[in-house]
Protein backbone atom coordinates (compact mmCIF):
# COMPACT_ATOMS: atom_id res chain seq x y z
CA UNK A 1 0.00 0.00 0.00
CA UNK A 2 2.72 1.97 0.78
CA UNK A 3 4.26 1.72 -2.57
CA UNK A 4 0.95 3.30 -4.04
CA UNK A 5 0.86 5.79 -1.74
CA UNK A 6 4.38 6.72 -2.72
CA UNK A 7 4.23 6.89 -6.69
CA UNK A 8 0.92 8.94 -5.97
CA UNK A 9 2.86 11.60 -3.60
CA UNK A 10 5.74 11.37 -6.72
CA UNK A 11 2.86 12.41 -8.75
CA UNK A 12 1.73 15.21 -6.03
CA UNK A 13 5.08 16.73 -5.59
CA UNK A 14 5.73 17.16 -9.63
CA UNK A 15 1.56 18.46 -10.32
CA UNK A 16 -0.18 19.32 -6.89
CA UNK A 17 1.56 23.53 -6.51
CA UNK A 18 0.09 24.16 -10.08
CA UNK A 19 -3.07 22.47 -10.03
CA UNK A 20 -3.63 24.68 -6.08
CA UNK A 21 -2.55 27.93 -8.08
CA UNK A 22 -4.57 27.22 -11.34
CA UNK A 23 -7.26 26.76 -8.74
CA UNK A 24 -6.57 30.01 -6.87
CA UNK A 25 -6.45 31.76 -9.90
CA UNK A 26 -9.53 31.50 -11.39
CA UNK A 27 -11.36 31.26 -8.31
CA UNK A 28 -9.87 34.58 -7.56
CA UNK A 29 -10.61 35.63 -11.13
CA UNK A 30 -14.29 34.21 -10.86
CA UNK A 31 -14.79 36.09 -7.44
CA UNK A 32 -13.60 39.75 -8.57
CA UNK A 33 -15.46 39.42 -11.75
CA UNK A 34 -18.47 38.67 -9.49
CA UNK A 35 -17.76 41.38 -7.20
CA UNK A 36 -17.06 44.02 -9.91
CA UNK A 37 -20.39 42.72 -11.32
CA UNK A 38 -22.33 42.60 -8.06
CA UNK A 39 -20.90 46.39 -7.44
CA UNK A 40 -21.72 48.24 -10.69
CA UNK A 41 -25.35 46.69 -11.17
CA UNK A 42 -27.34 49.40 -12.59
CA UNK A 43 -31.03 48.88 -10.95
CA UNK A 44 -32.47 51.17 -13.57
CA UNK A 45 -31.61 50.86 -17.52
CA UNK A 46 -32.20 53.73 -19.76
CA UNK A 47 -32.60 53.61 -23.54
CA UNK A 48 -30.89 55.89 -26.20
CA UNK A 49 -30.77 59.57 -25.36
CA UNK A 50 -33.15 58.42 -21.93
CA UNK A 51 -36.29 57.95 -24.27
CA UNK A 52 -37.02 54.68 -22.00
CA UNK A 53 -36.37 53.43 -18.38
CA UNK A 54 -36.85 50.48 -16.92
CA UNK A 55 -36.03 48.43 -13.63
CA UNK A 56 -33.30 46.26 -13.87
CA UNK A 57 -33.75 43.90 -10.29
CA UNK A 58 -30.75 42.01 -9.34
CA UNK A 59 -30.99 38.45 -9.09
CA UNK A 60 -28.56 35.94 -8.68
CA UNK A 61 -29.17 34.33 -11.59
CA UNK A 62 -28.71 37.27 -13.86
CA UNK A 63 -25.71 38.18 -11.56
CA UNK A 64 -23.71 34.94 -12.79
CA UNK A 65 -24.90 35.66 -16.33
CA UNK A 66 -23.71 39.02 -16.61
CA UNK A 67 -20.98 38.99 -14.85
CA UNK A 68 -19.57 35.93 -17.13
CA UNK A 69 -17.67 33.84 -14.15
CA UNK A 70 -18.46 30.93 -16.74
CA UNK A 71 -15.34 31.94 -18.47
CA UNK A 72 -12.91 31.90 -15.22
CA UNK A 73 -13.49 28.34 -14.85
CA UNK A 74 -13.53 27.24 -18.36
CA UNK A 75 -9.75 28.78 -18.32
CA UNK A 76 -8.69 27.28 -15.14
CA UNK A 77 -9.94 23.84 -16.25
CA UNK A 78 -7.69 24.55 -19.28
CA UNK A 79 -4.90 25.42 -17.10
CA UNK A 80 -5.54 22.13 -14.61
CA UNK A 81 -5.73 19.68 -17.33
CA UNK A 82 -2.45 21.33 -18.86
CA UNK A 83 -0.63 21.10 -15.63
CA UNK A 84 -2.26 17.51 -15.19
CA UNK A 85 -0.74 16.49 -18.29
CA UNK A 86 2.53 17.25 -17.96
CA UNK A 87 2.63 14.68 -14.67
CA UNK A 88 5.96 12.66 -15.21
CA UNK A 89 7.33 15.03 -17.86
CA UNK A 90 10.49 14.51 -18.20
CA UNK A 91 11.58 17.73 -17.98
CA UNK A 92 15.08 19.12 -17.03
CA UNK A 93 16.64 16.57 -19.82
CA UNK A 94 15.41 13.56 -17.26
CA UNK A 95 14.43 9.71 -18.60
CA UNK A 96 12.22 9.51 -15.67
CA UNK A 97 10.43 6.74 -17.54
CA UNK A 98 13.26 4.69 -17.43
CA UNK A 99 12.97 4.45 -13.35
CA UNK A 100 9.11 4.49 -13.57
CA UNK A 101 9.17 1.02 -15.48
CA UNK A 102 10.89 -0.50 -13.06
CA UNK A 103 8.90 -0.35 -10.57
CA UNK A 104 7.35 -3.25 -8.84
CA UNK A 105 3.60 -1.45 -9.41
CA UNK A 106 3.95 -2.11 -12.32
CA UNK A 107 3.49 0.56 -15.38
CA UNK A 108 -0.50 -0.11 -15.95
CA UNK A 109 -1.27 0.24 -12.30
CA UNK A 110 0.84 3.03 -11.95
CA UNK A 111 -1.25 5.31 -14.88
CA UNK A 112 -4.10 4.14 -13.77
CA UNK A 113 -2.85 5.54 -10.06
CA UNK A 114 -2.14 8.77 -12.03
CA UNK A 115 -5.39 8.72 -13.63
CA UNK A 116 -7.25 8.54 -10.12
CA UNK A 117 -5.10 11.19 -8.99
CA UNK A 118 -5.77 13.39 -11.86
CA UNK A 119 -9.83 12.83 -11.86
CA UNK A 120 -9.64 13.67 -8.00
CA UNK A 121 -7.91 16.85 -8.64
CA UNK A 122 -10.55 17.70 -10.93
CA UNK A 123 -13.56 16.79 -8.64
CA UNK A 124 -11.00 19.24 -6.50
CA UNK A 125 -11.43 22.03 -8.79
CA UNK A 126 -14.78 21.34 -8.99
CA UNK A 127 -15.90 21.90 -5.74
CA UNK A 128 -13.60 24.39 -4.91
CA UNK A 129 -15.61 26.37 -7.41
CA UNK A 130 -18.63 25.17 -6.39
CA UNK A 131 -17.65 26.39 -2.57
CA UNK A 132 -16.71 29.91 -4.60
CA UNK A 133 -19.86 30.60 -6.31
CA UNK A 134 -22.42 29.75 -3.58
CA UNK A 135 -19.44 32.15 -1.34
CA UNK A 136 -19.96 34.86 -3.91
CA UNK A 137 -24.00 34.36 -3.63
CA UNK A 138 -24.04 34.32 0.06
CA UNK A 139 -22.55 37.57 -0.17
CA UNK A 140 -24.88 39.02 -2.44
CA UNK A 141 -27.80 38.24 -1.40
CA UNK A 142 -28.46 40.91 1.16
CA UNK A 143 -28.22 43.26 -1.81
CA UNK A 144 -30.79 41.87 -4.05
CA UNK A 145 -33.55 43.24 -5.24
CA UNK A 146 -37.36 42.95 -3.68
CA UNK A 147 -38.50 40.90 -6.65
CA UNK A 148 -35.57 38.55 -6.58
CA UNK A 149 -34.94 38.30 -2.48
CA UNK A 150 -36.36 35.54 -1.26
CA UNK A 151 -35.28 33.31 1.23
CA UNK A 152 -35.49 30.34 -1.68
CA UNK A 153 -33.50 32.80 -4.20
CA UNK A 154 -30.09 30.76 -3.84
CA UNK A 155 -31.66 27.31 -3.85
CA UNK A 156 -33.35 28.50 -6.97
CA UNK A 157 -30.63 29.98 -8.45
CA UNK A 158 -28.98 26.45 -8.55
CA UNK A 159 -31.92 25.56 -11.21
CA UNK A 160 -32.36 28.70 -13.19
CA UNK A 161 -28.58 29.16 -13.85
CA UNK A 162 -26.85 27.12 -16.22
CA UNK A 163 -23.52 27.57 -14.67
CA UNK A 164 -24.45 27.16 -10.85
CA UNK A 165 -26.78 24.21 -12.37
CA UNK A 166 -23.54 22.50 -13.86
CA UNK A 167 -21.86 23.34 -11.04
CA UNK A 168 -24.50 21.99 -8.20
CA UNK A 169 -26.74 19.43 -10.07
CA UNK A 170 -28.73 18.61 -6.59
CA UNK A 171 -31.31 16.49 -8.17
CA UNK A 172 -30.27 16.73 -11.33
CA UNK A 173 -28.22 13.31 -11.37
CA UNK A 174 -27.59 12.96 -15.13
CA UNK A 175 -25.96 16.18 -14.47
CA UNK A 176 -23.75 14.75 -11.98
CA UNK A 177 -22.88 11.67 -13.42
CA UNK A 178 -21.85 13.80 -16.34
CA UNK A 179 -19.70 15.61 -14.24
CA UNK A 180 -18.50 12.75 -12.30
CA UNK A 181 -17.57 11.42 -15.94
CA UNK A 182 -15.97 14.02 -17.27
CA UNK A 183 -13.22 14.27 -14.07
CA UNK A 184 -13.01 10.49 -14.68
CA UNK A 185 -12.22 10.76 -18.55
CA UNK A 186 -9.68 13.90 -18.23
CA UNK A 187 -7.97 12.50 -15.42
CA UNK A 188 -7.80 8.86 -17.05
CA UNK A 189 -7.30 10.34 -21.06
CA UNK A 190 -4.25 12.88 -19.15
CA UNK A 191 -2.83 9.84 -17.94
CA UNK A 192 -2.69 7.71 -21.16
CA UNK A 193 -1.07 11.00 -22.72
CA UNK A 194 1.08 10.88 -20.23
CA UNK A 195 1.78 6.70 -20.41
CA UNK A 196 1.71 6.36 -24.46
CA UNK A 197 4.21 9.52 -24.51
CA UNK A 198 6.48 7.31 -22.41
CA UNK A 199 6.36 4.83 -25.45
CA UNK A 200 6.81 6.90 -27.80
CA UNK A 201 2.97 6.69 -29.04
CA UNK A 202 0.49 9.84 -28.76
CA UNK A 203 -2.78 9.66 -27.23
CA UNK A 204 -4.26 13.05 -27.12
CA UNK A 205 -8.18 12.35 -26.89
CA UNK A 206 -7.88 14.51 -23.50
CA UNK A 207 -7.61 17.80 -25.63
CA UNK A 208 -10.59 17.91 -27.45
CA UNK A 209 -12.62 16.78 -24.18
CA UNK A 210 -10.95 19.63 -22.53
CA UNK A 211 -11.82 22.71 -24.64
CA UNK A 212 -15.09 20.78 -24.82
CA UNK A 213 -15.88 20.91 -21.16
CA UNK A 214 -14.21 24.45 -20.89
CA UNK A 215 -17.22 25.98 -23.29
CA UNK A 216 -20.04 23.47 -22.57
CA UNK A 217 -19.60 23.17 -19.04
CA UNK A 218 -22.58 25.05 -17.78
CA UNK A 219 -25.76 23.34 -18.27
CA UNK A 220 -29.22 24.19 -17.75
CA UNK A 221 -31.71 22.10 -15.84
CA UNK A 222 -33.43 19.94 -18.36
CA UNK A 223 -30.71 19.47 -20.53
CA UNK A 224 -30.73 15.53 -20.53
CA UNK A 225 -34.07 14.29 -22.47
CA UNK A 226 -34.16 11.65 -19.85
CA UNK A 227 -33.97 13.27 -17.48
CA UNK A 228 -36.67 14.16 -15.08
CA UNK A 229 -37.82 17.03 -14.36
CA UNK A 230 -40.31 18.29 -11.13
CA UNK A 231 -43.64 19.92 -12.90
CA UNK A 232 -43.28 22.13 -9.68
CA UNK A 233 -40.03 23.51 -11.12
CA UNK A 234 -41.98 24.83 -14.23
CA UNK A 235 -43.58 28.07 -13.29
CA UNK A 236 -40.18 29.19 -12.31
CA UNK A 237 -38.26 27.65 -15.02
CA UNK A 238 -40.04 28.72 -18.28
CA UNK A 239 -42.35 31.63 -17.58
CA UNK A 240 -40.12 33.64 -15.19
CA UNK A 241 -36.17 33.25 -15.85
CA UNK A 242 -36.90 31.30 -19.53
CA UNK A 243 -33.76 29.45 -19.24
CA UNK A 244 -35.45 25.82 -18.62
CA UNK A 245 -33.53 23.77 -21.55
CA UNK A 246 -36.84 21.84 -22.70
CA UNK A 247 -37.53 24.44 -25.24
CA UNK A 248 -34.34 24.12 -27.46
CA UNK A 249 -32.17 21.41 -28.31
CA UNK A 250 -29.08 23.07 -28.34
CA UNK A 251 -28.49 22.27 -24.59
CA UNK A 252 -29.30 18.68 -25.40
CA UNK A 253 -26.71 18.27 -27.78
CA UNK A 254 -24.12 19.54 -26.02
CA UNK A 255 -25.11 17.92 -22.75
CA UNK A 256 -24.77 14.81 -25.47
CA UNK A 257 -21.95 15.80 -26.76
CA UNK A 258 -19.66 15.81 -23.37
CA UNK A 259 -21.34 12.94 -21.67
CA UNK A 260 -20.55 10.97 -24.82
CA UNK A 261 -17.31 12.68 -25.07
CA UNK A 262 -16.11 11.91 -21.61
CA UNK A 263 -17.15 8.40 -22.14
CA UNK A 264 -15.13 7.74 -25.20
CA UNK A 265 -11.75 9.65 -23.87
CA UNK A 266 -12.97 7.11 -20.54
CA UNK A 267 -12.59 3.40 -22.68
CA UNK A 268 -9.55 4.80 -25.31
CA UNK A 269 -7.84 5.80 -22.06
CA UNK A 270 -8.22 2.41 -20.68
CA UNK A 271 -7.38 0.68 -24.27
CA UNK A 272 -4.27 2.89 -24.70
CA UNK A 273 -3.37 1.89 -20.82
CA UNK A 274 -4.61 -1.68 -20.50
CA UNK A 275 -3.29 -2.50 -24.01
CA UNK A 276 0.58 -1.47 -24.30
CA UNK A 277 2.56 -3.70 -22.43
CA UNK A 278 5.25 -2.21 -20.98
CA UNK A 279 8.09 -5.20 -21.98
CA UNK A 280 6.37 -5.99 -25.44
CA UNK A 281 8.64 -7.36 -28.54
CA UNK B 1 22.82 -15.07 -16.07
CA UNK B 2 21.84 -12.45 -18.62
CA UNK B 3 21.51 -14.09 -21.91
CA UNK B 4 20.93 -12.24 -25.32
CA UNK B 5 20.23 -14.34 -28.20
CA UNK B 6 19.59 -12.95 -32.01
CA UNK B 7 18.89 -9.74 -30.80
CA UNK B 8 17.88 -7.47 -34.13
CA UNK B 9 17.10 -4.07 -33.93
CA UNK B 10 15.83 -1.61 -36.72
CA UNK B 11 14.52 1.74 -36.11
CA UNK B 12 12.60 3.27 -38.83
CA UNK B 13 14.65 4.32 -41.85
CA UNK B 14 17.92 3.36 -41.36
CA UNK B 15 19.97 0.32 -41.18
CA UNK B 16 20.12 -2.61 -38.27
CA UNK B 17 21.28 -0.62 -34.69
CA UNK B 18 21.41 -4.44 -33.60
CA UNK B 19 22.38 -7.20 -36.15
CA UNK B 20 21.83 -10.44 -34.17
CA UNK B 21 24.21 -10.14 -31.27
CA UNK B 22 24.20 -12.97 -28.54
CA UNK B 23 25.76 -12.97 -25.51
CA UNK B 24 26.14 -13.93 -21.67
CA UNK B 25 26.98 -12.38 -19.06
CA UNK B 26 27.53 -14.16 -15.47
CA UNK B 27 27.34 -13.26 -12.28
CA UNK B 28 30.03 -11.00 -10.65
CA UNK B 29 31.47 -10.30 -14.63
CA UNK B 30 32.72 -6.62 -14.84
CA UNK B 31 32.04 -6.05 -18.52
CA UNK B 32 33.14 -3.26 -20.77
CA UNK B 33 31.49 -2.64 -23.41
CA UNK B 34 32.65 -0.73 -26.19
CA UNK B 35 32.83 0.43 -29.90
CA UNK B 36 32.30 3.65 -32.13
CA UNK B 37 29.51 6.45 -31.69
CA UNK B 38 26.42 4.78 -33.46
CA UNK B 39 27.93 0.79 -32.78
CA UNK B 40 24.37 -0.19 -30.88
CA UNK B 41 25.78 0.24 -27.71
CA UNK B 42 23.07 2.32 -25.79
CA UNK B 43 20.39 0.60 -27.98
CA UNK B 44 21.68 -3.16 -26.71
CA UNK B 45 21.52 -1.69 -22.79
CA UNK B 46 17.96 -0.61 -23.65
CA UNK B 47 16.44 -3.24 -24.95
CA UNK B 48 18.05 -5.39 -21.86
CA UNK B 49 16.05 -3.06 -20.08
CA UNK B 50 12.76 -3.46 -22.44
CA UNK B 51 12.78 -0.03 -22.96
CA UNK B 52 13.01 -0.62 -26.77
CA UNK B 53 11.09 -3.43 -28.90
CA UNK B 54 13.20 -5.84 -30.30
CA UNK B 55 14.08 -9.23 -32.26
CA UNK B 56 15.00 -12.24 -30.75
CA UNK B 57 15.30 -13.12 -26.97
CA UNK B 58 16.81 -11.35 -23.69
CA UNK B 59 16.51 -13.76 -20.37
CA UNK B 60 17.36 -13.00 -17.30
CA UNK B 61 17.99 -16.70 -15.26
CA UNK B 62 16.21 -18.31 -18.11
CA UNK B 63 12.97 -15.77 -17.28
CA UNK B 64 12.30 -13.31 -20.00
CA UNK B 65 12.52 -9.55 -18.73
CA UNK B 66 9.05 -8.17 -16.98
CA UNK B 67 8.03 -6.12 -14.46
CA UNK B 68 8.26 -9.14 -11.67
CA UNK B 69 12.25 -9.77 -12.27
CA UNK B 70 12.84 -5.93 -13.60
CA UNK B 71 14.00 -4.48 -10.32
CA UNK B 72 16.86 -7.06 -10.93
CA UNK B 73 18.55 -4.41 -13.53
CA UNK B 74 19.58 -1.38 -12.73
CA UNK B 75 20.33 1.63 -15.02
CA UNK B 76 22.48 4.69 -15.23
CA UNK B 77 22.76 6.74 -17.72
CA UNK B 78 24.12 9.82 -19.12
CA UNK B 79 20.39 11.17 -19.97
CA UNK B 80 19.30 11.02 -16.07
CA UNK B 81 16.74 8.99 -15.03
CA UNK B 82 16.50 10.24 -11.69
CA UNK B 83 13.12 12.45 -10.67
CA UNK B 84 14.49 16.23 -11.06
CA UNK B 85 12.11 17.45 -8.37
CA UNK B 86 13.37 14.93 -5.99
CA UNK B 87 15.72 15.60 -3.38
CA UNK B 88 18.33 12.70 -3.08
CA UNK B 89 17.23 12.10 0.23
CA UNK B 90 13.66 12.09 -1.16
CA UNK B 91 15.20 9.63 -3.67
CA UNK B 92 16.41 7.46 -1.00
CA UNK B 93 12.93 7.17 0.66
CA UNK B 94 11.34 6.45 -2.80
CA UNK B 95 13.80 3.78 -3.71
CA UNK B 96 13.85 2.21 -0.23
CA UNK B 97 9.68 1.62 -0.82
CA UNK B 98 9.84 0.31 -4.12
CA UNK B 99 13.09 -1.96 -4.33
CA UNK B 100 13.34 -4.54 -0.97
CA UNK B 101 17.06 -4.92 -1.92
CA UNK B 102 18.20 -1.28 -1.73
CA UNK B 103 21.26 -0.60 -0.39
CA UNK B 104 21.05 2.35 2.67
CA UNK B 105 24.35 1.83 3.65
CA UNK B 106 26.45 2.28 -0.40
CA UNK B 107 23.95 4.97 -0.96
CA UNK B 108 24.65 7.36 2.22
CA UNK B 109 28.52 6.16 1.67
CA UNK B 110 28.49 6.87 -1.77
CA UNK B 111 26.53 10.35 -1.40
CA UNK B 112 29.47 11.10 1.41
CA UNK B 113 32.13 10.23 -1.32
CA UNK B 114 30.46 12.40 -3.87
CA UNK B 115 29.62 15.31 -1.40
CA UNK B 116 26.04 15.50 -2.65
CA UNK B 117 23.79 18.08 -1.00
CA UNK B 118 21.47 15.73 0.33
CA UNK B 119 18.70 18.10 0.44
CA UNK B 120 18.85 19.80 -2.97
CA UNK B 121 16.48 18.84 -5.73
CA UNK B 122 18.40 16.64 -8.51
CA UNK B 123 17.02 19.53 -11.03
CA UNK B 124 19.41 22.49 -9.03
CA UNK B 125 22.25 19.63 -9.39
CA UNK B 126 25.40 20.55 -11.79
CA UNK B 127 25.74 18.10 -14.67
CA UNK B 128 28.61 16.33 -12.89
CA UNK B 129 26.51 15.95 -9.58
CA UNK B 130 23.66 14.62 -11.71
CA UNK B 131 25.47 12.23 -12.93
CA UNK B 132 27.20 11.09 -9.60
CA UNK B 133 23.32 10.88 -8.45
CA UNK B 134 22.65 8.53 -11.25
CA UNK B 135 25.13 6.59 -10.80
CA UNK B 136 24.74 6.35 -6.93
CA UNK B 137 21.50 5.18 -7.28
CA UNK B 138 21.98 2.36 -9.82
CA UNK B 139 24.68 0.98 -7.54
CA UNK B 140 22.14 1.51 -4.56
CA UNK B 141 19.21 -0.15 -6.18
CA UNK B 142 20.16 -3.67 -4.90
CA UNK B 143 19.99 -5.03 -8.60
CA UNK B 144 21.89 -7.79 -9.32
CA UNK B 145 22.93 -5.96 -12.90
CA UNK B 146 23.93 -2.54 -13.45
CA UNK B 147 23.85 -1.57 -16.47
CA UNK B 148 25.19 1.83 -17.34
CA UNK B 149 25.83 4.18 -20.12
CA UNK B 150 28.35 6.56 -20.28
CA UNK B 151 27.53 7.42 -16.54
CA UNK B 152 30.45 10.11 -16.18
CA UNK B 153 30.30 12.19 -19.50
CA UNK B 154 30.81 15.24 -18.16
CA UNK B 155 32.81 14.33 -15.03
CA UNK B 156 36.23 15.30 -14.17
CA UNK B 157 39.15 12.69 -14.16
CA UNK B 158 39.91 12.79 -10.54
CA UNK B 159 36.15 12.25 -9.61
CA UNK B 160 36.12 9.14 -12.53
CA UNK B 161 39.43 7.89 -11.09
CA UNK B 162 38.64 7.91 -7.47
CA UNK B 163 35.10 6.34 -8.46
CA UNK B 164 36.50 3.53 -10.40
CA UNK B 165 39.02 2.48 -7.18
CA UNK B 166 35.80 3.07 -5.18
CA UNK B 167 34.09 0.56 -7.25
CA UNK B 168 36.13 -2.33 -7.42
CA UNK B 169 35.89 -1.89 -3.46
CA UNK B 170 32.25 -1.81 -3.57
CA UNK B 171 30.38 -4.30 -5.61
CA UNK B 172 29.70 -7.94 -4.11
CA UNK B 173 30.94 -10.75 -5.81
CA UNK B 174 27.50 -11.58 -7.30
CA UNK B 175 26.99 -8.16 -8.61
CA UNK B 176 27.41 -7.87 -12.26
CA UNK B 177 28.53 -4.33 -13.95
CA UNK B 178 27.97 -3.78 -17.53
CA UNK B 179 29.99 -0.36 -18.79
CA UNK B 180 29.22 1.13 -21.71
CA UNK B 181 32.09 3.76 -22.61
CA UNK B 182 34.43 5.44 -24.70
CA UNK B 183 36.81 5.96 -21.58
CA UNK B 184 39.00 2.71 -22.35
CA UNK B 185 42.04 3.51 -20.91
CA UNK B 186 40.34 4.68 -17.58
CA UNK B 187 38.51 1.38 -17.02
CA UNK B 188 41.09 -1.31 -18.80
CA UNK B 189 42.34 -2.33 -15.20
CA UNK B 190 39.13 -2.43 -13.69
CA UNK B 191 36.75 -4.83 -16.47
CA UNK B 192 36.92 -8.13 -16.29
CA UNK B 193 35.87 -8.93 -19.50
CA UNK B 194 35.55 -6.42 -23.09
CA UNK B 195 32.70 -6.59 -25.36
CA UNK B 196 33.06 -4.86 -28.81
CA UNK B 197 30.28 -3.88 -30.79
CA UNK B 198 30.73 -2.69 -34.65
CA UNK B 199 27.73 -1.81 -36.72
CA UNK B 200 25.32 -3.36 -34.56
CA UNK B 201 26.99 -6.36 -33.86
CA UNK B 202 29.30 -8.46 -31.84
CA UNK B 203 32.76 -7.96 -33.16
CA UNK B 204 35.14 -9.45 -30.20
CA UNK B 205 34.56 -10.46 -26.83
CA UNK B 206 37.67 -11.26 -24.44
CA UNK B 207 38.22 -11.64 -20.97
CA UNK B 208 41.29 -9.36 -19.20
CA UNK B 209 42.93 -12.86 -18.29
CA UNK B 210 42.77 -13.71 -21.97
CA UNK B 211 44.21 -10.79 -22.94
CA UNK B 212 46.73 -10.59 -20.70
CA UNK B 213 47.74 -14.25 -22.02
CA UNK B 214 48.03 -12.94 -25.12
CA UNK B 215 50.06 -10.01 -24.01
CA UNK B 216 47.16 -7.66 -25.80
CA UNK B 217 46.08 -4.37 -23.99
CA UNK B 218 42.62 -3.28 -24.41
CA UNK B 219 43.22 -0.51 -26.81
CA UNK B 220 45.47 -2.54 -29.15
CA UNK B 221 42.75 -5.22 -28.94
CA UNK B 222 40.03 -2.43 -29.53
CA UNK B 223 41.79 -0.89 -32.75
CA UNK B 224 42.62 -4.57 -34.27
CA UNK B 225 38.95 -5.46 -33.82
CA UNK B 226 37.15 -2.80 -35.32
CA UNK B 227 40.07 -2.69 -38.35
CA UNK B 228 41.22 0.74 -36.34
CA UNK B 229 42.76 2.87 -39.80
CA UNK B 230 46.22 4.52 -38.10
CA UNK B 231 46.90 6.11 -41.42
CA UNK B 232 43.64 8.03 -41.69
CA UNK B 233 44.83 11.09 -40.25
CA UNK B 234 48.00 11.50 -42.16
CA UNK B 235 45.94 10.44 -45.17
CA UNK B 236 43.21 13.35 -44.26
CA UNK B 237 46.58 16.10 -43.97
CA UNK B 238 47.64 15.10 -47.14
CA UNK B 239 44.67 15.74 -48.95
CA UNK B 240 44.56 19.06 -47.58
CA UNK B 241 48.04 19.93 -48.18
CA UNK B 242 47.48 18.86 -51.79
CA UNK B 243 44.24 20.64 -52.03
CA UNK B 244 46.60 23.94 -51.48
CA UNK B 245 49.14 23.05 -53.30
CA UNK B 246 46.84 22.85 -56.51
Amino acid sequence: MRRYCSVLGLAARSTFWRVLAATLLSCGAEAALFLITLYGWPFVVYGPDQAWKANNPMGLEGLIAHSHIALCFGLGLLAVCAALAFLGWEGSGCRTGYTLRRLRVGERALSLLWGGYGAACLVIYWAAHAGTVLALCGAALPRLSEEAASPLSLFLACYRSPYLHALLPLEDVWLLARNLLLCAGLGLGMAAFTHERSHGGRAWGWIPLALCAALLFPLPMGAFPFGELDPAFLPYLEHEVRIYAGASIAPGLSALLLTAGSAGVLVNSLIHIGGRAAYEK
Amino acid sequence: MLELNHVRKSYLGSCPALNGVSLSIGPGEIVGLFGANGAGKTTLLKCVLGLLKYEGSITLDGEAVTHRNIARLSFATCEHSFFPGLTPAAHRDFYREHFPTFRERRFDALIDFFALPLHRRARGLSTGQKNQLEVTLALSQGADYILMDEPFAGNDVFNREDFYKLLLGLLEPEETLFLSTHLLEEVRHFISRAVLLDKGAVAGDMTAAALEEQGLNLMDFVKTSLHYREDRVLNTLEQLDDGEEE
